[in-house]
């Protein structure tokens, strides 16, 4: 089946058109690439002990071992001491970079043959050599487990203020060192090791890289830390995390895994948008100012960010600010890891684009080894999980009769045709029909990746086929492919990291959104008695056929995504690096959206086809000056960084619409619309953003961590005079657990202190909103051009500010067994950007301003907790579990009272209010009544109060990974609990009993004096907007929310690695075949639909299951 | 190495400001930059027009036909959207889309233009005194008209007579009599600005001096000046630019009949009231519209249609023919101004100031073209008065709100409308201010009967 879908892509001049041309590009780079690498190669690796070896014996023993020839003067050799050595597995190089070290020698490689001189001045000072009986000189190199040597490894004499760090070639050597002393070599991402000095003049040691929580390499803004060694707060998601989930969208993939983030699926249609919030609501003006954080892939940001692409709107685009994600394009497999920047420290480096968190994507990078390579294959199902099951036609049509008598209405043709003139007794179950159908999805990877010592690459491609839950053949598909190399020079001091993507995604979409579906009365005849499309059963004009709306005008939109990031290295000095990073992106959207005439009611005289063509570019330049250096002051590290920022977006968009077309067939071509009948509209914005930015870290013995980080940027979203600005933060760790004092215990085996406290800015308010500037409008009048006034401009525009503190206390039990995190936090937002309402008077209903000496505060305590339960050779059985309580309030507001704001917001309250009247019950004549707090007989703001706020109270996690021999199981349970909108809240305007679909739980309603029910009786009006009691008084009140909490088994995969034995004979490496399912199961207690989306006419988020195996050859 | 990266770290720090500064956007241009010649001003001034009738139910996209003619007793909707029924009930809320922002909220935007625009020309050194004397004239007869459905929808309304939010904000209402004030002396500048003849070549899209005048002889009829009424009418009767065309040629736009007409959007569309009433058939003439066509009156057959919805027979208003044409050159405009009016606006000054014969002589001017016998000798000044009335309603049907508007200034629309509209009440005369307004702008207060 996946394969019928593959080829078939492949037929079709689709993205593969596109990726295939890429592809041929990126051969000839990945040629080009190895064709260096043979030539430059010296993948011989030499293993060697011995004590006081002369110099000869050593280079016998190289020839010996790799076939090399040593040509030498004799002489040369002569003045070479003895050597000691204890070298295992070593690249050649990097052993003799080890032997000649302290030698008067050098030597160059040629072919197959090494050279050994008399050695050239070096451009810097060796030591020399100290003959005093007890401190010596200590020498070596560090290098990791595949014998690459590790720059900038700290080597320290434990207890001694004596340390220094590993220079480009690893090398390292320590003066006055006692012969008993212990040395620590510590480096990020690789497990700290203590070794002996004993005499030993050589200490060459191999770091492996950690595997445990606190050691693993956690990525952060412009480099690498660990959790250990961290002062600020960075969440890591690994790819083994993210592979388990048989998810899109990589945002999706985060549901539930990271403490203090939500991440929120605005609808179930394939490649539509999900919301991020770090850390709770900052955004005072949700239509205005984007709260999403910060989204940056290999360095570059997205040009798009976290918006939407798309400028039509479809099935996707029905809530604000929904809509297609740019995630979309992005293939999960090429991920190494995504890491969420939270704190001050690990954000105020963004300066003004940090306010609201930053999320690092990492793609993944070759190692050195075999050329390996991997194969992927995966097949599953999808259907929607949590549907409003809606009344049936004889439920439907006792409503709507009882709605008449209710309201003591007489039936006519004009208001009763569902009653009079349809067939009464059809029955089409419209849910099922439309979004019942079951969905498809396949994908297959493929990577290749290897390299040497110095250069290495990775290759990888992927193909994504999805179909959807809707009638009609609508369907989505990816190919992508990805590229990373990584290389440096032979002397070290030069490297080079490439990464590059490119992604075309082909998405086909309904244009219509499910609710006006759902809501068409169950009778409604959807086909004649030929089969063919009914219209206007009994002479009825008033509705269009949805299944021809849905099958005939469908929206296809193509988007494709180029990312490439080129990051340069060069190592002046041992402790001095200057880099460069250049990077691009690129989001293009391609969208088409048809409304044919077969599409529309034939009976509305002169319906004719229209076309609607939209194409929307987000493109992003980087360029980023950084310089590093290294030093040891007393018994600590210092590492200082300093660089720039200068970034270009620019989005450019075309949105072009035609009418009048009297042929289906020509409904394609612009050329086809009368001539005036093309309307027109562009658009062209330009955000640039310069920074230069210093850090400073320094590590007092393992036990004390600072590190400060400084930024002064610039936007051009302000107007001139504001748009500079300084960001900064201070940040501190206490490592309690290093100190002397607890080295004695074993119950604590880790325990940090961290704090942080630091300012950051937002500017994501939209481009050029402080100029005063005019636009022509869509069409002429009469012949000419003419402009309109667009937008009340604000010159004092500024940033908006955001002052952030943690403090965090971070405990490992029991050998790192249990290891927790409790991190308190609390975010200030002032002078939040927004769209301020004003009065029509102005000309305009808002303009976008800063709310000076407002404040916002997000606080809130995030506790997260690693388990090892169980660790045995066959069997392991690790948990996670992450919980936050973030609280949002509104602290300050000046004249809030007087302010437009006043019936929006209160003071000390969450901006997430349930603001309204208070529901009282149904009243003696059956109607919603709510309670009139100052009996005026009116139901208005007067009355209104605050009962409670949507925010989520309590959210996070529980994952658990249990392994046993080749199994491995993993789940995630996700769960929230909050109040939100209930099913009353979705039929707006529509009260139960008028010609509108219901959920079958308004089957529960009053229906005589005496009747407890939790619904009104079944009417044919809303009532009055200001009265006190019917369905709109209680749409304004606390009745239309309710609890949406949930618990979600968000996530379960079994999987199987197939034994060694077996697969020895076929060749193969490793073989793992899974299942995985997302949102397999929803607990909850909420009162229609998906209480994620909070809305049944909106499409529920999917049940996906997925079987697939895992090949490396 | 170094030397080139220093090189580079002192050429950023030279950039630092400039990086920043982004070019102007493509597609918009800033405020000085359009009053800086002739030809943008006059674009600018053209927006105008484009923008009040840029979108289904715009102030002049069907929503002042529309929702006033259904508040009165001439239309009825098809619709169920209670943006609409509110109107036929006379039950609109605070919260009434149309009355709040298609009509309230479009024809601030549109004044904020006109405002922008004499702003504009106030502070360019660069546009020609000739040129900013027809496009003033332009925009200050814009701005008189729509304060003229402002004052006359929603009664006494705030004024910003500049673009600065920061007082416009807080604005309170301004008395009737200072709006027409405004309206009037907006309407002299515009005659005193404007040609006599068209501005544009072949169609009359744009306001000429006799525009303004018409639309000055309308005003002071609703003043009660009928002298002045008398004359700014007479004026443009004798222009020489006007003729009375026959039924069906009224509304065309080669017509002769026209003073003022919109051009919609796009060469598709014609008119959007014949979008609404032809094509969507959205909103029909009421039963009482439909009863009180004389016997024989002609514009019972040109001027309405027979519509079937659900197998009963229904007349929907028929001025505009066309709706959507196919791109060939549109044969209708939607028209603001037409002699026909000014026949009635002269004869019923005059039968207010006494002349009862001249009165009948411009009634019958109207009468005649519908085919109906001239008004008998010897009428009194009430049953001329009356009669006016009821030609107007005849005449003046589902365009721009005349039913409305005539019955609330007569002072009989408790007698009118509470006879056939259930739960007329007084109050129901004025629309409500759109509840964010009051919200938004402290000063504002909501008009009686809308809590």
């Amino acid at each position: 089946m996946q394969f019928v879908a593959y080829y078939e892509a492949l037929r079709e001049p689709g993205p593969w058109t596109k990726i295939f041309r890429t592809m041929r590009f990126i051969a000839y780079l990945l040629f080009v690439c190895c064709l260096h690498v043979s030539a430059k190669s010296v993948s011989q690796s030499i293993t060697f002990t011995g004590r006081n070896v002369p110099m000869k014996t050593v280079l016998d023993a190289i020839e010996k071992q790799t076939g090399y020839v040593c040509f030498s003067n004799g002489s040369v050799l002569a003045n070479a001491k003895p050597v000691n050595v204890d070298a295992k597995h070593l690249d050649l190089s990097v052993f003799l970079d080890l032997v000649l070290h302290d030698q008067p020698l050098e030597y160059t490689i040629e072919s197959k043959t090494i050279i050994i001189r008399k050695k050239t001045p070096l451009p810097y000072a060796l030591p020399v050599m100290d003959a005093q009986p007890l401190t010596i000189k200590v020498t070596g190199i560090i290098t990791d487990d595949k014998g690459v040597a590790l720059p900038g490894v700290s080597v320290r004499v434990k207890n001694s203020k004596d340390g220094t760090v590993t220079d480009a070639h690893g090398l390292y050597s320590l003066e006055n060192v006692d012969e008993n002393a212990l040395l620590v070599f510590t480096f990020i991402g690789y497990t700290t090791q203590e070794i002996p000095v004993r005499g030993k003049r050589i200490i060459s040691i191999s770091l492996t890289p950690a595997l445990n929580k606190l050691d693993e390499t956690v990525v952060q803004a412009y480099g690498a830390t660990s959790k250990r060694y961290n002062t600020g707060n960075i969440d890591k998601v690994s790819a083994e995390e993210l592979m388990l989930q048989p998810v899109e969208n990589p945002l999706a993939a985060l549901e539930g895994r990271v403490p203090g983030m939500i991440v929120t699926q605005s609808s179930g249609i394939p490649g539509s948008t999900f919301k991020v919030e770090i850390r709770g609501r900052m955004a005072f003006d949700k239509n205005l100012s984007d709260d999403q954080p910060l989204f940056i892939v290999d360095g570059v940001p997205m040009a798009a960010n976290n918006g939407k692409i798309n400028k039509l709107t479809s099935a996707a685009g029905v809530l604000l600010n929904s809509g297609i994600s740019p995630f979309n394009s992005i293939n999960m497999n090429d991920i190494a890891s995504i890491e969420v920047l939270k704190d001050a420290d690990a954000t105020a480096i963004y300066g003004s684009r940090g306010a609201n968190g930053v999320i690092l994507i990492t793609t993944k990078r070759g190692k050195p080894g075999k050329t390996r390579l991997d194969v992927g294959l995966s097949h599953g199902i999808s259907k929607v999980t949590r549907t409003v099951p809606m009344m049936n036609t004889q439920e439907y049509l006792q409503m709507r009769r009882e709605a008449f008598t209710n309201s003591n209405t007489a039936m006519t043709n004009a208001n009763a045709y569902d009653l009079l003139a349809y067939d009464t007794t059809r029955y089409t179950d419209l849910t099922k029909l439309f979004i019942g159908n079951t969905a498809t999805t396949t994908d297959a990877q493929a990577s290749i990746a290897g390299g040497t010592v110095n250069t290495q690459y990775i290759l990888g491609t992927g193909y994504h086929y999805q179909t959807t839950v809707y009638p009609g053949d609508s369907h989505e598909q990816r190919g992508s492919m990805h590229i990373g190399i990584t290389s440096r020079s032979d002397d070290k001091r030069f490297n080079l990291n490439f990464s590059g993507g490119y992604s075309v995604d082909q998405d086909n979409i309904p244009a219509t959104d499910i609710s006006s579906v759902m809501q068409l009365p169950p009778n409604f005849q959807i086909y004649d008695s030929l089969g063919n499309y009914a219209w206007n059963e009994g002479g009825i004009t008033a509705k269009d056929n949805p299944l021809a709306l849905y099958l005939n005008q469908n929206y296809p939109i193509n988007t494709s995504n180029l990312q490439g990031n080129l990051l340069l290295g060069y190592r002046i000095l041992p402790n001095l690096e200057l880099r460069t990073s250049l990077g691009y992106n690129s989001t293009i959207a391609d969208e088409q959206k048809k409304l044919p005439r077969a599409a529309q009611n034939p009976s509305k005289g002169s319906a004719t086809g229209s076309l609607q063509l939209g194409n929307n570019q987000f493109k992003s330049w980087i360029v980023e000056p950084q310089i590093e250096y290294n030093t040891h002051i007393s018994k600590g590290k210092l590492t200082l960084l300093g660089g720039a920022t200068f970034n270009a977006i620019r989005n450019n968009s075309l949105m072009i619409i035609a009418t009048g077309y009297t042929s289906d067939e020509l409904l394609g071509s612009l050329a086809a619309a009368g001539t005036n009948s093309i309307s027109t509209t562009n658009s062209n914005n330009d955000y640039r953003y310069q920074a230069f930015f210093a850090r400073a870290n320094y590590n007092y013995d393992n036990k004390y961590l600072i590190n400060f980080t400084g930024r002064r940027d610039g936007s051009s979203r302000f107007g001139p005079q504001y748009r500079f600005s300084n960001f900064g933060s201070l940040a501190g760790a206490w490592l309690f657990t290093n100190e002397q004092f607890l080295s004695k215990q074993q119950v604590l085996s880790y325990g940090k202190i961290r704090a942080s406290y630091g300012l950051t800015g937002n500017d994501k308010i939209g481009d050029y909103k402080y100029l005063d500037s005019w636009k022509a409008t869509s069409y002429n009048y009469t012949d000419s051009a003419s402009l309109y006034p667009t937008i009340l401009y604000n010159p004092n525009l500024h940033w908006e500010k955001n002052i952030k503190t943690e403090v965090a206390m971070e405990l490992g039990f029991l050998k790192d067994k249990l290891l927790t995190t409790v991190a308190l936090y609390r975010n200030i937002s002032s002078d939040p950007l927004v769209g301020y309402p004003l009065p029509y008077a102005t000309g305009f209903s808002s303009i976008t301003a800063n709310l000076n000496g407002v404040l916002i505060e997000n606080r809130g305590i995030e506790i997260s907790i690693n388990t090892t339960n169980v660790q045995t050779k066959t069997f392991s059985w690790n948990s996670y579990l992450n919980v936050t309580i973030p609280q949002n309030r509104l602290v300050k507001y000046p004249n809030l009272a007087t302010s437009t704001y006043a019936n929006q917001y209160k003071l000390g309250e969450s901006l997430n209010l349930i603001y309204g009247s208070v529901y009282t019950g149904l009243d003696s004549n059956g109607l919603y009544s709510i309670k009139d707090v100052n009996k005026d007989g009116l139901g208005n703001a007067s009355d209104y109060g605050v009962h409670g706020k949507t925010d989520q109270r309590l959210y996070g996690g529980l994952s658990n990974t249990i392994s046993y021999k080749g199994f491995q199981l993993d789940f995630l349970f996700q769960f929230v609990k909050q109040t939100g909108m209930n099913f009353r809240s979705n039929g707006l305007y529509n009260p139960p009993g008028t010609m509108y679909n219901q959920p079958k739980l308004l089957l529960d309603r009053w229906q005589k004096p005496g009747d407890q029910s939790a619904n009104q009786k079944y009417t044919l009006s809303a009532g009055s907007i200001t009265g006190t009691s019917g369905y709109y008084a209680m749409m304004f009140s606390d009745y239309r929310y309710g609890d949406a909490s949930y618990i979600r088994l968000k996530n379960v995969s079994l999987a199987y690695t197939i034994p060694q034995e077996v697969l020895k004979r076929l060749r193969i490496l490793s073989c793992r075949v899974y299942v995985q399912a997302q949102n397999l199961l929803t607990i909850t207690g909420y009162q229609g639909g998906d209480p994620e989306t909070q809305n049944y006419l909106y499409m529920p988020p999917l049940r996906t299951i997925v079987g697939g195996i895992q090949l490396n050859l | 190495m170094f030397r080139r990266y220093l090189f580079l770290i002192t050429l950023t720090l030279a950039g630092c400001t400039k990086f920043v500064e982004v070019a102007e956007p493509i597609d918009q241009i800033p405020s000085n930059v359009v009053f800086d010649d002739d030809t943008k001003a006059a674009a600018a001034v053209r927006g105008l027009y484009s923008v009040m009738i840029s979108a289904l139910y715009a102030p002049f996209g069907g929503s002042l036909s529309v929702c006033p003619g259904l508040a009165s007793d001439e239309l009825i909707t098809t619709s169920t959207l209670v943006d609409f029924t509110d109107f036929q009930n006379n039950a609109i809320s605070t919260s009434n889309s149309k009355s709040g922002s298609s009509i309230w909220g479009n024809l601030y935007t549109t004044i904020y233009q006109a405002n922008a625009v004499l702003q504009g020309l106030e502070n360019s050194p660069n546009v020609t005194p000739a040129a900013k004397l027809w496009i003033g004239g332009e925009a200050h007869f814009c701005r008189a008209l729509y304060y003229f459905y402002l004052v006359n929808l929603y009664g006494p309304v705030p004024m910003p007579l500049t673009t600065d939010y920061t007082t416009n904000t807080y604005l309170p209402r301004t008395s009737i009599d200072s709006v027409y004030n405004l309206i009037i002396s907006d309407l002299q500048t515009a005659q005193g600005s404007l040609d006599n003849n068209y501005t544009a070549t072949g169609n009359r899209v744009r306001p000429n001096k006799w525009a303004a005048t018409a639309l000055l002889a309308r005003v002071y009829l609703y003043r009660q000046q009928w002298q002045a009424a008398i004359e700014q009418s007479t004026a443009v009767i004798n222009s020489g630019y006007y003729a009375l065309e026959p039924l069906n040629n009224v509304f065309l736009n080669a017509g002769k009949e026209n003073i003022l007409q919109l051009v919609s959007p796009g060469t598709n569309l014609y008119t959007w009231d014949a979008y609404v009433f032809v094509n969507l058939k959205a909103h029909l003439a009421s039963n009482s519209l439909l009863n009180s066509f004389e016997e024989g009156d002609n514009r019972k057959t040109s001027w309405l249609s027979k519509v079937t919805i659900s197998n009963a027979t229904y007349y929907a208003p028929y001025k505009y023919k066309v709706s959507l044409g196919t791109g060939t050159a549109k044969t209708e405009n939607t028209t603001l101004l037409r002699l026909g009016e000014q026949y009635l606006i002269r004869a019923e000054a005059y039968a207010h100031a006494g002349n009862i014969a001249s009165a009948s002589a411009d009634l019958d001017s109207i009468r005649h073209r519908a085919g109906l016998p001239l008004m008998m000798e010897g009428i009194t000044q009430q049953a001329l008065l009356d009669t006016i009335l009821h030609e107007r309603r005849i005449e003046l049907f589902s365009e721009l709100g005349h039913r409305w508007l005539d019955v609330k200034r007569s002072g009989k629309a408790d007698a009118i409308f509470g006879a056939v509209k259930s739960g007329w009440k007084s109050t129901d005369i004025l629309f409500p201010l759109p509840l964010t307004d009051i919200q938004r702008d402290p000063n504002l207060t909501q008009n009686e009967g809308y809590n």
